[in-house]
């Protein structure tokens, strides 16, 4: 399974690397980064027609995560990608917006990532 | 196009007439109330003299009656400001009425009469605006420019005289097709008028009429018809809501004018007849003489009746401005003036130096006096000085107290914005340190594997990520301390150093504190926020906490706007703020300063109000929302702190011509030279 992270934290990188090394050592996962809306659809591009699940921040310069989520559900993609959305901001209108906008999951910062695994591997294997 | 413009018109023309309320009217109405009720004869000859300023272009009669009055008043009360200021405004009037000799005459009087005084007094304005313009009407450009530019320097004694100055200048600049310099001009002109607070000024207009007639009439030369055309639309609706047949004459002539160049006989024809009717309601002698020549001409080809009764019109009226006589008066007037001013220049000159010498010896003598005074009172003095310094630094205590109190005020608008930007760097820290323990984990559990079973590739890996994310701990963390250690600095008082600073970063960083900080006191706001930095501005040197203040001050209130129209709920509101920043290039491509413009879309800040807002404790907020100090200590950093200025650019959506637009908002502009 492909997972795309979008942040505009470089770090995330290195992080999910090495919190998910395991399950990616192991073939389980597959992470690619963007660091910004925009890279996050350029890259959506290349995986047409493959299963992926993305994981995006919302606050973002430049094109927001709640701003992605809508480009891509309304667009195109099949198998439809699940989205989940991870925030430093848990309020209410932003988890409505998110959610009325078809998010599939709203995470809040800072991230259980052993929950977050559990998640993931329950979305892949359902 | 053609039709589009005629139906805009007919449109404007329509909502013209449901328009009621007349400013001019209403002023007006209230000083002759007030003149009614008051019975001190200063008092009298003040509103009076306001009272010829306002009538001159709508009721000429009465101007000229009010300036009289004020006149006789002013004489017997000995106010030379009012003396000169009727003297000016009878001249006007005159003057728009066809009298050049008189009008000139008067200009004269006035001259002379302001030389009695010893220092420049305001009231000189309007004479020497006459001056001018009869300079000008008489084809003198020169010796007009002379005159403007001297409405210019009267400076701050005459704020509605340097406005006037600098738009008369534009009207000179435009008639020798110096069309870049009168765009200068009146961008100056326009300047000055949105600093005054004179009552006519902006209750009445907020720019004289004459400056959009005068704009239209550049953009005609530059080829650009439509802006042409809405500047025109602009002055008329402004005076024919005021009645101010004058000025409404003048541009119905010049929409008059523009139809010519399209060669649309119908309403050139119509817009002159209008121009005529106006002129001729206020016996504007100009005006029909503009009128009833173009009407003369354009009946030529259709009517020969009507041609010749405009042509019969239009010569009477030039004669009578501008016949022989006329004309041979003025010159001797001149003439004979200008012979005075030479003598009177000689005996200026002879007398100045006797006053000099007066002086000094006056002076000498003074300062004994004062001397012996000063050792006579320094006793009762030294008692009543140490009252004083205890009361002055009771003041500068609670000064102290009060920009403190502000200080702290605006930290606690940025505390929830630093939690925020804290919050990032120490989840990096939490997860890479917790990363790190389960990595040395798996190390252990590796060493202690036998020789053989051991995964030497693997532990050499795990060595590396257990170093690289130390790296990444150390690095977070001190990105938490720099946040912190600005947040210290913001509410250290005392004195800052200069430095050089990247103006961008700083920006960037409050903009994000400030956003943050909103979002974090209200949930549910929300706003678009940008930054737009020139690429390769320079650092420049000032005290960046400082200067983060004033940006810190300006984007809270940005927000805080936004906010507060985005509560109202309108439909297709979206509230956003833009900082922007760039470097002021001289004439030689040198940069000489920087601009940081902060935008927002919000109400915006009403006319009047506009020179209030830097002012101590002024505040539009709730009752301990606000200092009042925010903008008024900006003010302080950025002017006296850096030299640099601030002002503010705004459209208010309670603004006559805002009404019903969505288009409102304000900008700060900022200018630190390097």
């Amino acid at each position: 399974m492909k997972i795309l992270v979008v942040d505009d934290e470089k770090d995330i990188q290195p992080l999910f690397q090495q919190r998910f090394r395991r399950e990616i050592r192991n073939g389980e996962m597959e992470f690619v980064f963007a660091y910004s809306g925009e890279e996050a659809l350029e890259c959506l591009k290349h995986y047409l027609h493959q299963a992926i699940l993305i994981l995006s921040d919302i606050n973002m310069p430049g094109m927001s995560g709640l701003d992605l989520l809508k480009n891509i559900k309304e667009k195109h993609h099949q198998p439809p990608p699940v989205v989940m959305m991870i925030t430093a901001y848990g309020d209410a209108d932003n988890y409505n917006k998110a959610m009325a906008l078809g998010a599939d999951d709203f995470i809040t910062k800072p991230v259980d990532f052993s929950a977050l695994k559990e998640t993931i591997k329950t979305r892949i294997n359902g | 196009m053609k039709y589009v413009i005629l139906i805009l018109f007919i449109v404007v023309n329509i909502s013209l007439k449901a328009q009621s309320d007349n400013d001019l009217k209403r002023l007006n109405d209230s000083l002759i109330l007030k003149l009614e009720t008051s019975s001190v004869d200063t008092v009298k000859a003040w509103i009076m003299l306001q009272l010829a300023e306002n009538l001159m272009y709508n009721d000429p009669d009465s101007a000229i009656y009010y300036g009289e009055k004020a006149l006789e008043l002013a004489e017997r009360e000995d106010i030379i400001q009012v003396q000169l200021g009727a003297m000016g405004f009878i001249g006007n009037t005159l003057m728009n009425k066809g009298d050049l000799p008189k009008a000139l005459e008067l200009g004269f009087q006035a001259i002379e009469l302001a030389k009695e005084v010893p220092i420049r007094v305001a009231g000189i304005g309007p004479t020497i605006d006459n001056m001018g313009k009869i300079y000008y009407q008489i084809g003198n450009y020169e010796k007009a420019m002379y005159y403007f530019k001297e409405m210019v320097k009267m400076g701050d004694s005459d704020i509605v005289g340097v406005a006037f100055g600098y738009m008369n200048m534009a009207m000179v600049y435009e008639k020798l097709n110096l069309l870049d310099s009168a765009m200068i001009s009146l961008t100056k002109s326009y300047q000055k008028f949105s600093t005054l607070n004179h009552s006519f000024f902006p209750m009445v207009y907020h720019v004289s009429p004459d400056w959009y007639n005068l704009r239209a009439r550049v953009y005609l030369k530059r080829n650009e018809p439509e802006l042409a055309l809405k500047d025109l639309m602009t002055t008329l609706k402004m005076t024919l809501q005021n009645e101010q047949a004058y000025h409404s004459s003048n541009t119905y002539n010049d929409i008059s004018s523009y139809y010519e160049r399209f060669n649309q006989k119908d309403s050139i024809i119509y817009y002159a007849e209008k121009g005529l009717t106006e002129a001729a309601k206020v016996s504007y002698s100009r005006g029909i003489l503009n009128a009833s020549e173009i009407l003369a001409e354009q009946y030529e080809s259709i009517d020969a009746a009507k041609a010749l009764h405009f042509f019969k019109l239009a010569s009477h009226t030039r004669n009578e401005i501008y016949g022989s006589g006329n004309i041979q008066i003025i010159r001797d007037m001149i003439a004979q003036n200008e012979d005075k001013q030479q003598e009177l220049e000689a005996a200026r000159i002879e007398n100045q130096n006797r006053i000099r010498l007066n002086t000094l010896l006056g002076s000498i003598f003074t300062l004994l006096v004062v001397a012996i005074l000063l050792l006579r009172n320094n006793r009762i003095k030294q008692k009543s000085k140490q009252r004083i310094e205890n009361a002055y630094d009771q003041l500068k205590a609670t000064q102290n107290q009060l920009i403190q109190a502000e200080k702290m005020a605006s930290l606690g608008e940025l505390t929830a914005g630093i939690a925020h930007e804290i919050q990032n760097p120490l989840n990096f820290v939490n997860n890479f340190s917790e990363v790190n323990q389960e990595l040395l984990e798996e190390l252990e559990s590796e060493s202690l594997k036998g020789k053989s079973e051991r995964d030497e590739q693997l532990m050499k890996e795990l060595l590396i990520d257990i170093k690289e994310n130390e790296l990444k701990i150390n690095h977070h963390g001190k990105r938490a301390d720099e946040i912190v250690k600005g947040m210290l600095q913001h509410s250290r008082s005392g004195t800052g150093q200069k430095e050089m600073t990247d103006i961008g970063l700083l920006a960037d960083e409050y903009l994000r504190l400030a956003y943050h900080g909103f979002r974090a006191k209200d949930k549910s706001f929300n706003a678009d926020f940008h930054l737009e930095i020139d690429e390769n501005l320079p650092k420049i040197k000032v005290v960046p906490q400082d200067i983060g203040r004033v940006l810190l001050n300006l984007i809270n209130n940005a927000f805080y706007e936004v906010s507060k129209r985005s509560k109202k709920e309108e439909k297709g509101y979206s509230p956003k703020v833009t900082v922007f920043s760039k470097s002021i290039k001289n004439g030689k491509g040198k940069t000489e300063a920087i601009e940081i413009r902060i935008k927002d879309n919000g109400n915006g800040i009403p006319a009047g109000m506009k020179e209030k807002i830097f002012q101590p404790f002024f505040t539009t907020k709730p009752s301990g929302e606000g200092t009042g100090l925010g903008l008024s200590i900006s003010y302080e950093i950025i002017t006296k702190g850096h030299e640099g200025e601030i002002h503010v650019e705004s459209n208010a959506r309670s603004d006559e011509n805002m009404k019903g637009s969505i288009e409102s908002g304000t900008e700060f502009v900022i200018k630190l030279p390097l």
